[in-house]
């Protein structure tokens, strides 16, 4: 709970309560009462850098992570230079990536370094 | 079902040491789902218990799987999460929170949760909400997509007022074909396709459609909605919109990315298809029925002699009418109790004595069937997106 910060007495005492339990199992019983008369502010945990380095590595940091964490690439199953390309045309083409022709073979390229197969 | 083995330091270790471990080791803890690339770290977000990160931004978390044996209702804290674009605030005014009713309607409304709470009648509806890829990553082949295993789902009592009694109170115009939602989830790129949803008008205004304002008694974890979301019993959670402050109804079906491109099935037979093969789509609705084995994982050595074997069973809406389970692989069933009814569309708890002699071992399945005859089958269902996944789960144990 240290990335949260949650404005409203119930939230809080709901927190407070779990702090008590002293377990991340019991806080489960605990639901705050319903009030959504409040301003719930979180603070979401930073995410992991988990592309290495290498060719190719400034641009997938510069074009995938405009919009997605690094772990979206190697939470998939290992993946062929082809299938890779596929993925990095769609996020292009579909969800408006701002990538050039010539930047999608280099990332694929990349790609299949961080998390490929033959 | 296959067992989610925990590593803690590099080590596999399993069962009553894991747990004791959990304390110890909760930030280097890691859970490996039995798949290509299944490690997972656990990880603490806002408002929620320790879950499996699978990706952080947009954070895509599932709830361990051992959390279903602990009881039919998923804690608010345990409840799995799963955006689609990064744009999410990460801070919320729920006073000045207002859901906008536009489009062919006789009266615009801009509703407040307290004119939600106050000037609608409250319903409550236990509910399981399923991601539609809950299960992708056993896949075979696999397919690109979030790789969960399978706890991206969760059961709730939703309490909230009727869609349909929002609609008649903004009067809907001939001609309205749909209702299309938008929540406050936004892209980071406006190249990028926002992420709305649309649901015909028959299934909008049917009574067990509502727009939440509670989950489980208390308030909707901002990460899973906060301050009202769109709950669709019966049907996967794509359509369940998240921070609903947008509902349109509109004259034709909906063309948007997230109906027309996304979140579909092959519009074949029942919707299961051979890998390579091409179809014609349509949007995926209603989930499958399914059971899972949750007192027991793949691989436990437990002891001899009699002991209660516990599990849960859903589908999309008719209810479970009978789950039956094997200790023999599938050779034979035996039927298990029942436990609680909590309604149709809610997780329905199970049970049987499995009687263990030490030195065997046993493989054990359970495959539910629902009341509109719907059976779990014995092979897998493959579709292009990863959906569907419904069949027979089976584990293995030891009794030493």
């Amino acid at each position: 709970m240290r990335n949260t910060s949650i404005l409203g007495a119930a939230a809080c005492a709901a927190i407070a309560a779990a702090a008590l339990a002293g377990s991340a199992v019991r806080a489960a019983a605990v639901a705050a009462p319903p009030n959504p008369n409040v301003t719930v502010s979180v603070t979401l945990p930073a995410e992991r850098q988990l592309f290495k380095d290498g060719a190719g590595a400034d641009l997938a940091r510069a074009k995938c992570q405009i919009c997605h964490s690094s772990d979206y690439v190697f939470t998939q199953p290992p993946m062929t230079r082809a299938q890779w390309l596929a993925e990095v045309t769609k996020m292009k083409n579909v969800y408006g990536a701002p990538l050039e022709e010539s930047q999608l073979e280099p990332i694929a390229a990349y790609l299949v370094t961080q998390n490929g197969k033959e | 079902m296959r067992r989610s083995s925990f590593l803690i330091g590099g080590a596999a270790v399993s069962g009553l040491a894991t747990l004791s471990a959990r304390s110890r080791a909760l930030a280097q803890e890691t859970i490996t789902e039995p798949f290509a690339n299944g490690a997972r770290p656990l990880g603490s977000f806002p408002q929620k218990r320790p879950l499996i990160v699978l990706t952080s931004r947009p954070p895509q978390l599932e709830t361990p799987f051992r959390l279903f044996n602990e009881g039919v209702f998923t804690p608010n804290d345990a409840f799995f999460v799963r955006w689609h674009l990064a744009g999410i605030p990460t801070k919320v005014d729920g006073r000045a929170f207002r859901i906008k009713v536009h489009g062919l309607v006789d009266n615009e409304l801009a509703l407040s949760i307290d004119d939600l709470r106050r000037g609608f009648e409250p319903v409550e509806i236990p509910a399981v909400c399923q991601c539609s890829g809950n299960s992708r990553g056993f896949f075979n082949p696999r397919v690109p997509g979030g790789q969960w295993a399978n706890g991206a789902m969760g059961n709730a009592r939703w309490r909230g007022a009727r869609l349909g009694d929002v609609l008649k109170r903004a009067g809907v115009k001939a001609g309205a074909v749909q209702v299309r939602f938008n929540g406050l989830e936004m892209p980071v790129l406006p190249t990028t396709p926002d992420f709305i949803k649309a649901l015909d008008m028959d299934l909008a205004t049917s009574p067990d459609v509502i727009v939440a304002y509670e989950m489980n008694g208390g308030n909707l974890p901002l990460l899973n909605g906060f301050p009202v979301r769109l709950v669709v019993p019966g049907y996967f959670a794509t359509y369940w919109v998240k921070m609903l402050d947008d509902i349109e109804v509109i004259a034709a079906a909906d063309q948007n990315f997230w109906m027309k491109t996304a979140y579909r099935i092959p519009a074949v037979g029942d919707g299961c298809i051979q890998p390579g093969q091409t179809t014609p789509t349509t949007p995926i609705t209603k989930m499958r029925v399914r059971s899972f084995i949750t007192s027991l994982a793949d691989g436990d050595k437990i002891s001899g002699g009699r002991r209660r074997v516990q599990g849960i069973a859903f589908d999309g809406g008719s209810g479970i009418a009978r789950v039956d389970f094997s200790s023999d692989g599938g050779a034979t069933w035996t039927q298990a109790a029942l436990g609680a009814d909590y309604g149709k569309y809610s997780f329905r708890q199970w049970s049987v004595a499995l009687d263990a002699q030490a030195g065997r071992s046993y493989h054990l399945a359970c495959r539910a069937t629902a009341h509109d005859g719907a059976v779990q089958p014995a092979t897998a269902c493959w579709t292009p997106g990863g959906y569907l996944r419904n069949i027979i789960e089976s584990l293995s144990v030891s009794a030493g």
